[in-house]
């Protein structure tokens, strides 16, 4: 049991810690483009990051969420239901947050809903609940 | 107000209606193929793979719809008639002409 906590935890830091050095990499390769770091051109370029390779990413996610329940006969269980609660409202904050980037990209003068200060805790919480789910599924 | 703006608007008014088109046909298919095909002709697998295809669609649409009235810009009569098209069949092919007009009054007044 304390194996499987074990790695539970070990996958919401590794992916975090994989999210956090994509978020590294995208800044910093845009401050050494050789221009002036701007900060209407780097928020283009996660626009561009969040439709080319995070939107679908997360589409391949759910494909192969649903394919390993019905492959393994998941349905109906507890921990699933939890778990897939916590992914609807990951990927609606998600089309939330690339909405408002995407304004933001575009239009300086856009002020994006103070609610999203709460998309990093709300993401972090909800990306720890659904690893204890998936891999220790306590109920 | 940039430029941007206006482009990156549009562009995803284009998605949408791709998101939209996509989520329409396979609904149309999951009623006037697939489950004629299972109720009339005895193949259940027909509902079984084209609804998975329409399951997903459905849930791509959805989140496309988030997406773009994340952006601004939208009254919540205009988003109701988008999330509501997408139970009935042959609705969405009205949402096409819907966001057309959507992307050519932006593009018009030269704002959201």
């Amino acid at each position: 049991m304390l194996y499987l906590w074990l790695k539970a935890l070990h996958l919401a830091a590794v992916v975090t810690w994989i999210g956090g050095m994509i978020m590294l990499g995208l800044t910093l390769r845009h401050a050494v483009a050789g221009r002036p770091p701007d900060f209407q051109r780097l928020l283009a370029a996660l626009h561009g990051w969040d439709r080319r390779v995070t939107g679908p990413a997360m589409g391949l996610a759910w494909i192969l969420g649903i394919w390993m329940v019905v492959d393994a006969g998941w349905l109906g269980a507890n921990w699933l239901w939890v778990k897939l609660v916590l992914v609807a409202l990951l990927s609606g904050l998600h089309g939330f947050l690339a909405g408002n980037l995407r304004r933001l990209a575009g239009d300086a003068g856009w002020t994006p809903p103070p609610s999203l200060r709460l998309a990093l805790p709300v993401t972090l919480a909800g990306l720890a609940v659904i690893a204890a789910m998936v891999v220790v599924k306590p109920f | 107000m940039t430029g941007n703006t206006i482009a990156f608007e549009l562009a995803q008014l284009r998605r949408m209606r791709l998101a939209s088109l996509f989520e329409g046909s396979t609904l149309v298919l999951l009623v006037c193929v697939a489950m004629p095909l299972k109720y009339m002709a005895g193949y259940p697998q027909a509902t079984q793979i084209i609804g998975s295809v329409h399951g997903f669609a459905f849930l791509f649409y959805v989140w496309v719809v988030i997406n773009t009235v994340a952006g601004g810009g939208w009254r919540v009569a205009e988003v109701l008639r988008l999330l509501v098209s997408a139970f009935i069949p042959f609705g969405a092919f009205f949402n096409v002409g819907f966001l057309r007009r959507k992307g050519e009054a932006i593009a018009a007044r030269g704002m959201l």
